[in-house]
């Protein structure tokens, strides 16, 4: 529990959910534009990171660098 | 003297910085990798171009020359090639394409003007072949042009570049995916590598403020804490509206430090800190200030509520502790500075405490507030003080000579040699005003040394000239712990040459007397050399008798206030010749001190007193001054 503590506000949260919505819906539907299938999987991988994160609220990386933006 | 600590670099400048310059970085290269790849791209394109293009030219033209071998006449020759597919769907970049034979010539694509390329041409005296690339109206053209050996026709064809849009389509949406991921990647980077700088910093920073603000023997808080408390917590109109400071100073440190050394002293410092430290609660700030002296806030300034306080820790400092098999007992004085009666700023409180301090300290009181009808005297005792070890390095003291005569005749006998303090501002000082200054600082052992020495060469001086005057000079018993006081005395004898029977060390008697042993061995180690020993003030301190049984002395010196008192009161007349006569029979030379008037001379010697010393024989004088009292 401790290591999982809520560390993003609620704009935070909403701001990467459609981030990673957009960034999947393109690497999806635009695979053509990108052109490369490596460049491809790493944006999805980057997509459902981030709503992996908008999903409970928590992101690794703040953690790490000791930030939060989760207000009580 | 009180300094702020510089502030630290905060938490957010420094993720700030960091964060630009990661993505700075991130930056810098993906435009370093956008225009390489650009322009590789775009060469790797234009070299695929420019070698297809020579090869479709060169099919051209081996066909064209087939064709004229066939048809002798331009006519036919361009019927031909009008009528072949290939000619009429050319791709839509060839722009120009240009057949000339026996002055006719065939236009197929005419979409661009070609005067230019054909003058280029003729400049160069129409050779066999040519090529080059020209950029007309912001377009990139290719050309090249050929002439059979025969001179019978040619053909020139210029063709658009478009590799560099087809290589921009390639990379452009690539390029900008992978520089949004790099971004992406480069504030991760930023963000955790900020965080784990940060942690460091701060761990260092927290490290070098603990030493900064901490005084390393003790444990305890320092006084630059102490300035940065008050700095922070009381000059911002702050919740703290009241306060008192303490100055503590520890009366027998000294005495302790000089008999038993430093790491002695260092370790009951310690002790004492931690004691303290105990006896306080947390609200209460203790700094260790100087080397014997701590400092206590309190946030109160009743004197009901300080008082408790300052009793309690009077008690902690008077116990006894036990410091390496070895019992102390240093008691402390306490000056006490209330805020903001007595001061607003930390430098004020500290020297009004530190006045308060002192007053303690004369009066052995324990505890003293600062009273402000007080100041004058006591401020300017704080003042000589600071300056005395100055004074003693430039050897401001100089020594005044007053005689001792023997009765009834008043032949000098001797001298006893006392200081003065050559102040450039105040002038010539009397010891009242210095000596307690002078015992209560480390400062006594060179002022000791330099008056002895002064002594001794005096005396020396007086023997150049055919004068025996024996010189005394007055020790206080700081001096006998002082292990190395001896052998100076000793050097200082040889030095110039003066027979150590010549030179009488004074004691005066104290009530703050460190150690009986201590003094017996000094004594011991000053008869060995030779040195004749004497009590001063005699009768008025509290260990007399010890002393005179224990201390193998050759002088007693009779308080001036008996002989003051003596001719007034009957009693006071007895108690002197009990003295005397104890004296005597202990084997001791009775030496009177205070003369002012021809009766005490003549009673002193009726009670068989051998040698006086007084302003009715002589006032202390300089020492060239000495010569009207030698016979």
């Amino acid at each position: 529990m401790s290591l999982i503590k809520k560390n993003l506000c609620l704009a935070d949260r909403v701001i990467r959910g459609i981030l990673s919505v957009a960034l999947i819906v393109f690497a999806i539907f635009w695979a053509e534009q990108i052109g490369d299938v490596l460049l491809q999987s790493l944006i999805l991988v980057f997509a459902v990171l981030n709503l992996i994160s908008f999903a409970i609220g928590w992101c690794p990386v703040y953690r790490l660098a000791n930030i939060s933006t989760f207000k009580r | 003297m009180l300094t702020n600590l510089e502030p630290s670099l905060s938490d957010n400048s420094l993720r700030r910085r960091l964060i630009i310059g990661s993505l700075s970085l991130a930056i810098a290269v993906s435009i370093i990798f956008i225009v390489v790849a650009y322009r590789l791209t775009s060469d790797l394109a234009e070299s695929i171009e420019v070698k297809a293009f020579n090869k479709q030219f060169n099919w051209f033209f081996s066909e064209l020359e087939a064709l004229d071998s066939e048809h002798n006449k331009p006519e036919d020759l361009f019927s031909k090639v009008q009528r072949n597919r290939v000619y009429q769907n050319l791709d839509a970049d060839f722009v120009s394409f240009k057949l000339s034979s026996n002055n006719h010539s065939l236009q197929i694509r005419d979409t661009l003007d070609t005067t230019e390329i054909e003058n280029v041409i003729r400049n160069q005296g129409f050779p066999l072949h040519a090529n080059g690339a020209t950029e007309i109206n912001e377009v990139h053209f290719f050309w090249q042009f050929q002439r059979n050996s025969d001179n019978t026709f040619s053909l020139l064809v210029v063709r658009k570049i478009s590799s560099l849009d087809e290589a921009l389509d390639y990379i452009a949406n690539r390029l900008s995916i992978t520089a949004f991921l790099t971004f992406w990647l480069a504030i991760w980077a930023a963000l955790v590598m900020s965080a784990v700088i940060t942690k460091r910093f701060e761990a260092n920073n927290q490290k070098l403020a603990y030493l900064a603000m901490h005084d390393p023997l003790t444990g305890l808080k320092n006084r630059t804490y102490l300035a940065e408390y008050f700095a922070t917590q009381i000059d911002q109109q702050s919740s703290i509206q009241r306060g008192a400071l303490l100055m503590i100073n520890l009366n027998n440190f000294k005495a302790v430090n000089d008999a038993f050394g430093h790491a002695t002293g260092d370790e009951l410092l310690s002790e004492l800190g931690s004691r303290l430290k105990v006896t306080l609660v947390e609200e209460h700030l203790l700094v260790r200030f100087g080397s014997d002296v701590f400092v206590i806030w309190l946030d109160t300034n009743e004197p009901q509520l300080i008082m408790p306080i300052v009793s309690e820790i009077l008690s902690c400092c008077g116990r006894e502790l036990q410091i390496a098999n070895k019992q102390f007992e240093v008691g402390a004085s306490i000056g006490i500075a209330c805020y903001p009666d007595d001061g607003s700023e930390l430098d004020t409180l500290l020297r009004h405490a530190d006045i308060a301090m002192f007053q303690a300290k004369k009066y052995r009181i324990g505890a003293e507030f600062y009273q402000k009808q007080l100041p004058k005297f006591s401020e300017r005792q704080v003042l000589l003080r600071g300056q005395l070890s100055k004074a003693v390095e430039l050897k401001q003291f100089v020594l005044v000579y007053q005689p001792k005569v023997s009765l009834p005749e008043g032949n000098l006998v001797g001298a006893e040699a006392l200081a003065r303090w050559q102040h450039p501002d105040d002038g010539l000082l009397n010891p009242d005003s210095f000596i307690e200054l002078i015992e209560q600082g480390d400062i006594i052992h060179s002022f000791s040394r330099l008056v002895i020495s002064e002594a001794v060469h005096q005396v020396s001086l007086w023997l150049s000239v055919g004068k025996t005057i024996p010189v005394s000079v007055n020790l206080s018993v700081y001096n006998l712990a002082d292990m190395d006081l001896v052998p100076f005395i000793k050097s200082q004898l040889e030095h110039f040459e003066v027979p150590a029977h010549l030179l009488e060390v004074e004691l005066t008697e104290s009530a703050t007397m460190v150690d009986i042993t201590v003094t017996k061995k000094a004594f011991a180690d000053l008869r060995n050399l030779g040195v004749k020993l004497s009590i001063d003030d005699f009768g008025t301190g509290m260990s007399s008798f010890a002393y005179l049984r224990e201390l193998d002395v050759d002088f007693v010196k009779i308080d001036r206030s008996f002989v003051a008192s003596m001719m007034d009161d009957k009693r006071n007349e007895l108690v002197v010749q009990g003295l005397i006569s104890m004296c005597h029979s202990m084997g001791k030379i009775v030496i009177a001190e205070g003369i002012e008037t021809e009766q005490q001379a003549h009673k002193l010697f009726e009670l068989g007193c051998g040698i006086a010393q007084g302003y009715y024989f002589a006032k202390p004088c300089f020492a060239e001054d000495m010569q009207q009292y030698m016979v």
